[in-house]
């Protein structure tokens, strides 16, 4: 096996996601609903779906609303059978996934790993529309700079933020060239 | 088997919207997908790469022969590239998005993470090494991964249909009718 920076422990929440049983039998017990389209998915997540499922809008408004909330209502959600189990989510029906075999990062790696998610989400919000074409500094879920050289922002944010210029995260706001 | 899983991001800006009306007249709109990466350059493990050569995205290009560092993307690397010799004379010209440029070939290392916080380690990747400026107000090109010569060799990459419309763990990460994932052998 290549070399294993950090092996996965069972006790991670990716991991805990993936323990399709065990999340379940949490998720049952400890619930919290937190407002709007949540407490609907909590209370009744199949009428929470056929209320969302026929306006696209809506659906993904209620994924997002899902996706800034904590992790048992996107069990109630996937329970519903508004999004599914899939062989690409790294469960044990995958036959090609050996859990023993994943490399996973450190965790201080990946609070880098979840500023990458956080920026995506933000474009696909179009909440980084202004910035098409450059590149974003980006420390704990904040733009601290845009530009295009990358050098003095990643030195710049570093300073701002009180952080290794090792933790900045560059990201690029590509532009589509039909 | 380490795999990372690969990112099909709709990248629209909006107004680049393509719709149209389908047979039945209902309007659609078409998705304008990219499979991107986060990288970090340098060999060894991920937490070994030096300062300031890490943490950016790539796009897979399957459709591009070898791959492409912008300049402004490589100059923050410039360290850990190992610049190669033209077997001929003259400078060499590339071509990307409809725009020439100068470059010089080069190798360096290049590994990949992915959203849920999986990794591949770091394979040698021969690239041209852009030389142009790009104009200010232009927009800046991103890093392509290409089909020889890269994070590809040796790897297998799969594409995976699915009826899921969002992934269980990441739901505003869409499927669009397709998962793809890298993996080592």
């Amino acid at each position: 096996m290549p070399e294993q920076l950090n092996p996965p422990p069972a006790e991670t929440a990716l991991s805990a996601v993936h323990e399709g049983g065990a999340s379940r039998t949490r998720a049952n017990g400890g619930a919290s609903p937190q407002g709007d389209i949540r407490e609907i998915v909590v209370s009744d997540p199949e009428a929470a779906g056929e209320a969302v499922a026929a306006n696209e809008k809506a659906w993904q408004a209620a994924l997002r609303a899902k996706a800034r909330g904590d992790t048992e209502v996107a069990r109630r959600v996937r329970a519903a059978g508004l999004i599914g189990y899939g062989p690409m989510d790294g469960s044990e029906r995958d036959p090609f996934w050996n859990r023993s075999d994943v490399l996973m990062c450190s965790p201080e790696e990946k609070e880098i790993v979840h500023d990458f998610n956080w920026a995506d989400e933000q474009r696909a919000r179009g909440a980084f529309d202004a910035y098409a074409g450059e590149c974003l500094a980006i420390v704990n879920k904040t733009v601290l700079g845009v530009g295009r050289d990358l050098n003095r922002m990643i030195a710049e944010a570093a300073a701002k933020a009180g952080v290794d210029e090792n933790r900045v995260v560059i990201y690029h706001v590509e532009v589509v060239e039909l | 088997m380490p795999f990372i899983r690969l990112r099909t991001d709709n990248i629209d800006m909006g107004s680049r919207l393509i719709r149209f009306l389908d047979e039945q007249g209902r309007e659609q709109t078409v998705p304008l997908l990219r499979l991107r990466l986060a990288i970090s350059i340098g060999r060894g493990p991920y937490s070994a790469a030096p300062a300031r050569v890490r943490n950016t995205a790539a796009i897979l290009d399957t459709g591009a022969p070898l791959s492409v560092f912008p300049k402004h993307a490589w100059v923050t690397f410039a360290n850990q590239i190992v610049r190669l010799r033209p077997a001929a004379d003259g400078l060499p010209i590339g071509r990307a998005g409809g725009r020439q440029f100068a470059f010089f070939l080069g190798r360096t290392w290049v590994g990949c993470t992915d959203p849920f916080g999986r990794h591949l380690p770091a394979v040698p990747v021969l690239a041209q090494f852009r030389e142009d400026d790009i104009p200010a107000g232009e927009p800046l090109p991103p890093m392509l991964l290409g089909l020889w010569g890269g994070i590809l060799e040796g790897r297998t990459l799969t594409r995976w249909p699915t009826v899921e419309r969002y992934d269980p763990d990441i739901p505003t990460l869409e499927s669009f009718g397709q998962w793809w994932r890298l993996s080592d052998p």
